[in-house]
Order: C-alpha cells, then structure tokens, then sequence
C-alpha cells in the first residue's frame, strides 16, 4: 500500500471518530418527521382486528368489522370453538374442553403430549378440589402413571399433584399454588395457544411486540442521537429531549 | 404556502375551529388521498438493483461478456497479475434492506480455475482480481482463500471449481460480507468498506466461463431462511424488554374510543371485564382525563352515516348539530363531503346527477391549491366505463368512506370546548398512531445514521409477515 493510500485511510477512518458525537434533532425536526410518516388508516385497523382476534373477543371483532369494515384474517367461527374450550378449562371442566378440543382438531393434542399431559394434571387437581379423593386417585394411577413412566419431567408434576391429596388443609400443602384458579389461566392459555398455532395463527397479537419495538428502537437510536422521547406509552405523549 | 399552524388566539376565537384545525385537517386527510392514490405502486425503497454485467466498465480486452450480459469467458492466454477479466454488475448492491446476494456457476474452470466473486467499488482498477486491491473483497476459487485489500489473502474457505456454485452476500444489520459454496455458508468476514459495493466477478485463465445469477433464477443458497435467522436474533432481544401489563388493551380502548367504534368498544368494554380474571386497564384515569368519549354516540352515528354512502343525512344533520363544522363551505371537511356525494353517485351509475352535484358543489374547489389535483382525480371517474378497476378506483373502495368518516371525527372532536389549545392536535392521532409514527421515526432515523443502510420498520410489512 502506498503512502498515500495510508494517508487517505486514515482521514475516512478519522470522518468517521467525529460522527461519534450525537445528532442534536430539535422537536420541531423531530415532528416533522412524525408527520411525514406514510401510515395507513387501514393497517392500523388491521393490527387492531389482529389484536381482538388473537385475543378471541369474537363479539367486538365482529363488530369491528361492522364499524370499520375490516377482515378479521381468520374465520371468527374458529375463535367461538377457541374461546369455547378456553372457557371450559377456566370453569375447570377439563374433560368438557379435551372433546372440544378434539371437536376442533383431533390431531393437537396427538402432537401435543405436553399439552395433553397439562390437561389430564388440571382434570386431576378438579378432582381433588372437589374432594373426590377415590376417583382421582384411580385417575392418577390409570391416566396419569403411565405418562410418568415415559417422561421424567411429567413425572415429577405427577408427583407434586399427587401431594395435594396428603394434606388434609390444602393451604398448608407447599404445592398449593396448584389449586389456585390462576393455574387454569396457565393451562388454558396453553390450549389457546395450541389451537392458534394449529390453524397457522401466531398465538400473540403483535400489538405488545411492536410496544417493544418501540422502546428497543429508541434506546437503539439514544446511541447516535438526541431527540424527543415517548416515555408514557398509554399516552404516547412527545417529551422534549432533557439537555 | 405558510405551514405552521396559526397561533390558537386567532380572531375567529373558538367556534370556528376551521382557522386553527383547517391548516391541520388540509395537510392530514389531502394526503391521506394522495397517499391512496400510490397504494398499489410497489413499496419497495426506491433503489435500482443490479440485473446483468456491466459491458462498459469492464476488462475488455481479456474478456467477452454474452449478449444476455449473465455470463462471461476469459479469452486471453494470461502472462501476469493485470490482465484478469473482471466484471462488475451493471448497478450497486442495495443497501436498504436487510442483505444483498447474488451468486455465480462454475461453467469452466479453464486451465488454472482462477475465478473470484466478491465485492468491489466504482473506482475499481478492472484488471485485477477483486480484494486484491484496497477497498475490495473477493473469494478466490483456485486457493479458497478470501482477498480483502492485501496482495496476500487468508485461508477462508474450500477452493471452488467447474460445476460449483458459489455465492457473495452483505449483511447490513451486522456489518459482514458473507460467502456460500453450493448451497452452504462458508464464512463471513467484517465489512469495513463504506459507500456503494458493485457485485464483482473475474476469470483469469483461457476458457474459464462462468454464469451469473442477480435473482432472476432461484438460488442455491437459502437466503430467505438466512434473513429470518437474523430478524429472528433481532426479535429475541425486543422480546426481552418489559411494557406495562395490559399496555395493548389500554391502547386498543383509546383507539376505538378515538375514533367513535362505540360498539366495538362496548363489546370490548364487556369481554375484558369477563374474562377471567377481568383486565385491568391500568390507564383509566389516563383515558378519562383525554376525554375521548366526548360525542361518542353521534361520532357513531356519522361514521354509520358515511359509510353507507349516506352523505345528505350527514350534511343534514352537521348543520343541525355542528354548524361550525359546515359553516365555511371550502372547508375541508365539507370538500371531502361533497366529494363522496359525487362518488356515490357515480358508484351507482347516477352520472349525469353526478356531473350537476360537481357543477354546483365541487367546481368551487377547481383553482384552490391543496384541492385541485384531488378534484381533478375524482371527477376522472366519469370517464371510465368501470371506474372501480381505472387508477383512479380507490375513491370507490371502502377506505375512501373510512376516510371521510375519520375527518368527520376530527372535526367533531375538536368542537369539544373542554379540550385546552395546547391539546388540540391530539384529535387527528390516537395514541396508538402517535407510537407506531414514533417506531417508525426512530428506525428511519437510526438507519440514516447507519450510512442508510438495513432495513427499516414499515408497518405494513409487519402485518404482511413480509419483514
């Protein structure tokens, strides 16, 4: 390399350390900019549909749709069989959900075992709940067991459950959290999920994702630059750059 | 033309807010059609990419390009180090976009095989092989090794021959060229050349021909799969960061509330509170203190109105319940309104009733700056004989109605004299169009300080699952 190439190398490469201090953008640039964005109406009615139907508020996606004359992009039909089975599993009635389930498609909860073990633990703890200490017990050893057997991991949730039926008060038992009403919202989020996958649905709405896009974007660009922030996202209010 | 809005005092004083809200409504919903009007034009980002050889910039003496500028073939006997056949693409790679690629087949690998693909500038000397020279950088088939600016190159990857294919990328978002051989990655090396790469291929021995390949034919390598491996790197490390619980819900509930969806937002309103357990929206008091539900029930109702092409009962029913909204006849709002009276007329083949209702109604708009180009588009619908399928269609589809119902909105919620000056332009953006402008804003503007190279957040793709 010539002395002068070395030279002219070393003038980039020094551009280049002075581009290290930040770009001051004024809120009124900044705003500018904010209105320049191309956004359309419908797209943003579109992340709301997408928002309600992940969710599986049939009756407000259908009704959106009225109002604004957006396509829910899957049949609201399949969310009533969705939330049908959702609510089944919140209300504990486990086996009702496992036939919906199979009503809906027989073949998640065949691909599913994890799932499907979820679901047989729930309809276990609905048992014991209801102080049918005999018939969960028979439930456990005919249904449960084998699965243990095959998988350790299955096995030692089967093990915990199984504890419930020691104690006498459940409150003292150390895996009472089991009982909570919160571990069915736990399973039943599970099978939401699986429908959702099973009919090639992303199981979340992509509305929390873009929030965090958001907040991943501005810490991105704080490395080059200063400008006005949103700090509130329920508001989306436009804080001046602090200086 | 002035735009910055005029100071809230103005002599017109409150109820007129057509001074203060016309400067905001014009450049809003004006665009809001122009922008419709590019709807089906190609969103890509307007750069040029490379499709063939470039026959004029090129190492002409040593070798021939083919008449479909895809292959070349090295004619010379070679004697020393300046007389490779080197060809670069006819245009730069790309750079708005997550990577560039291209690859080449080994049709002969003549009598020393002394092929490179790789990456070069304009300046390029073309009678050396690429990373040979300072600012370049070239995979060699006869040692496999990678050239990048040294006469010396290092061990990279396998040598290639007749029958192989192999292919040179860039990967914006992680700064590196990257090499494939026959389907495979061979390795990656930093890219630390700036400014604009040409797609570069040599040939250095009689009868060595090889065949390009800009995209024109389906790849070897898998580099769509490549690109959602490095989206998905990207993802994983969003999906780390923490929002407030229920975020999504509480914006949902401010965008239909914004917008006047009363029964989406009762139906709404009901499955959140029934499920189980019941969300809490931790904005509430953020929501009332907005007092976006002002007018809720006949911001409704006109939006009903509108989008059933109701457009007199509409008219009607603004002077009977905001005349300051009508009042000034070359407002805005009510052009949008006219115009849609003339478009629903046309919708149902009414074209002479169609023609009288422009004459009286949106003649007066022909010579205004800011309406002129609008009008001019929409009365070019009387001249198809299906107006739906011309390029003037969108006035005819669903979004147009949305439109001017959401200008309706505007309006209507700007009458409401509880809002403070400084909180007027809140009722042209609900807070959810307020984030997803700033999202876009920040990545636009992060690229730019990148040397405007990646890809950038556009909305519409995300909803596309096109990323």
């Amino acid at each position: 390399m010539s002395l002068f190439r070395i030279f002219i190398n070393q003038l980039e490469e020094d551009d280049e350390d002075m581009a290290t201090s930040k770009k001051m953008i004024t809120r009124e640039e900044w705003e500018k900019k904010l209105n320049a964005v191309k956004l359309r109406k419908e797209d943003m009615n579109t992340l709301v549909m997408n928002f309600l139907v992940t969710e599986g508020y049939v009756e407000a996606a259908e009704k959106f749709q009225r109002e604004s004359g957006t396509k829910p992009e899957i049949d609201l039909a399949t969310i009533t069989d969705r939330m049908a089975v959702k609510k089944a599993v919140q209300n504990g009635n486990v086996e009702d959900a496992i036939e919906k389930v199979n009503d809906l498609n027989p073949e998640i909860l065949d691909t599913n075992p994890e799932l499907f073990f979820h679901l047989q633990q729930q309809r276990l703890i609905e048992l014991i709940r209801q102080g049918k200490t005999e018939e969960a017990l028979e439930f456990a050893q005919e249904e449960l067991a084998p699965r243990g057997e095959e998988n350790q991991a299955f096995l030692e949730e089967l093990e915990k459950t199984v504890a419930l039926l020691v104690f006498d008060d459940a409150s003292t038992c150390p895996v009472k959290e089991l009982l909570d009403l919160s571990h069915r919202l736990k399973t039943a989020s599970e099978v939401n999920a699986a429908i959702l996958t099973s009919q090639s649905h992303e199981k979340d709405p992509k509305l929390p994702s873009l929030l965090k896009m958001l907040i991943w974007a501005q810490n991105q660009l704080d490395e080059k630059a200063v400008y006005p922030h949103i700090i509130d996202l329920s508001t989306g209010k436009l804080e001046d750059p602090s200086e | 033309m002035n735009s910055s809005p005029p100071p809230a005092n103005s002599a017109n004083g409150d109820t007129t807010n057509n001074v203060v809200n016309g400067q905001d409504l014009n450049l809003n919903f004006l665009d809001k059609i122009r922008l419709a009007a590019t709807r089906n034009a190609k969103e890509d980002e307007g750069e040029d990419l490379p499709t063939e050889l470039n026959t004029i910039n090129s190492a002409g003496g040593f070798l021939v390009v083919s008449p479909d500028k895809l292959s070349v073939k090295y004619t010379n006997t070679n004697l020393h180090g300046h007389d490779v056949g080197v060809v670069q693409a006819n245009k730069p790679a790309p750079i708005k976009c997550l990577t560039y690629y291209f690859e080449i087949f080994v049709k002969d690998s003549g009598i020393k095989g002394q092929i490179a693909i790789g990456f070069t500038k304009e300046s390029f000397k073309m009678r050396r092989q690429p990373g040979w020279e300072v600012n370049s950088c070239g995979y060699h088939g006869d040692d496999g090794f990678l050239y990048r600016g040294q006469g010396k190159g290092e061990p990279f990857g396998p040598k290639y021959t007749k029958d192989d294919t192999v292919g040179g990328g860039i990967n914006y978002a992680s700064q590196e060229f990257f090499f494939t051989k026959n389907g495979a990655i061979v390795g990656k090396i930093p890219k630390d050349i700036r400014g604009h790469l040409f797609p570069t291929v040599a040939v250095h021995s009689q009868n060595e021909e090889v065949l390009v390949n800009f995209g024109k034919k389906k790849f070897a390598f898998d580099i769509k799969g490549y690109e959602a491996l490095e989206r998905n790197k990207q993802q994983m490390a969003i999906e780390k960061l923490s929002t407030p619980p229920n975020i999504g819900y509480g914006l949902v509930k401010t965008y239909l509330l914004h917008y006047g969806y009363e029964e989406t937002l009762n139906a709404f309103n009901l499955a959140t509170q029934t499920t189980v357990p019941p969300i809490h929206i931790d904005q509430e008091n953020a929501i009332d203190e907005d007092d976006s539900s002002y007018a809720l029930k006949q911001r409704k109702n006109f939006r009903q109105l509108v989008r059933n092409g109701e457009i007199d009962t509409a008219l009607a029913e603004l002077r009977n319940l905001y005349p300051q909204i009508v009042q000034d006849d070359k407002s805005v709002v009510c052009f949008l309104l006219h115009c849609q009276k003339f478009i629903e007329l046309v919708r149902v083949g009414k074209l002479e009733e169609g023609v009288k209702y422009g004459r009286l109604e949106l003649a007066k708009f022909v010579g205004l700056t800011g309406f002129q180009d609008i009008v001019e588009d929409c009365f070019a619908l009387l001249v198809y004989e299906k107006p739906e399928e011309s390029s003037v269609g969108y006035f005819l589809e669903d979004s147009q109605r949305e439109l001017v119902a959401d200008a309706v909105n505007a309006a209507i919620l700007s009458t409401n004299p509880n809002k403070k000056d400084v909180q007027r332009s809140c009722h042209l953006q609900s807070h959810l169009e307020k984030l997803l402008r700033q999202l876009t804003v920040c990545c636009l503007e992060r690229r730019s300080l990148n040397g405007d190279q990646g890809e950038t957040f556009r909305l519409h793709h995300v909803l596309n699952n096109n990323r």
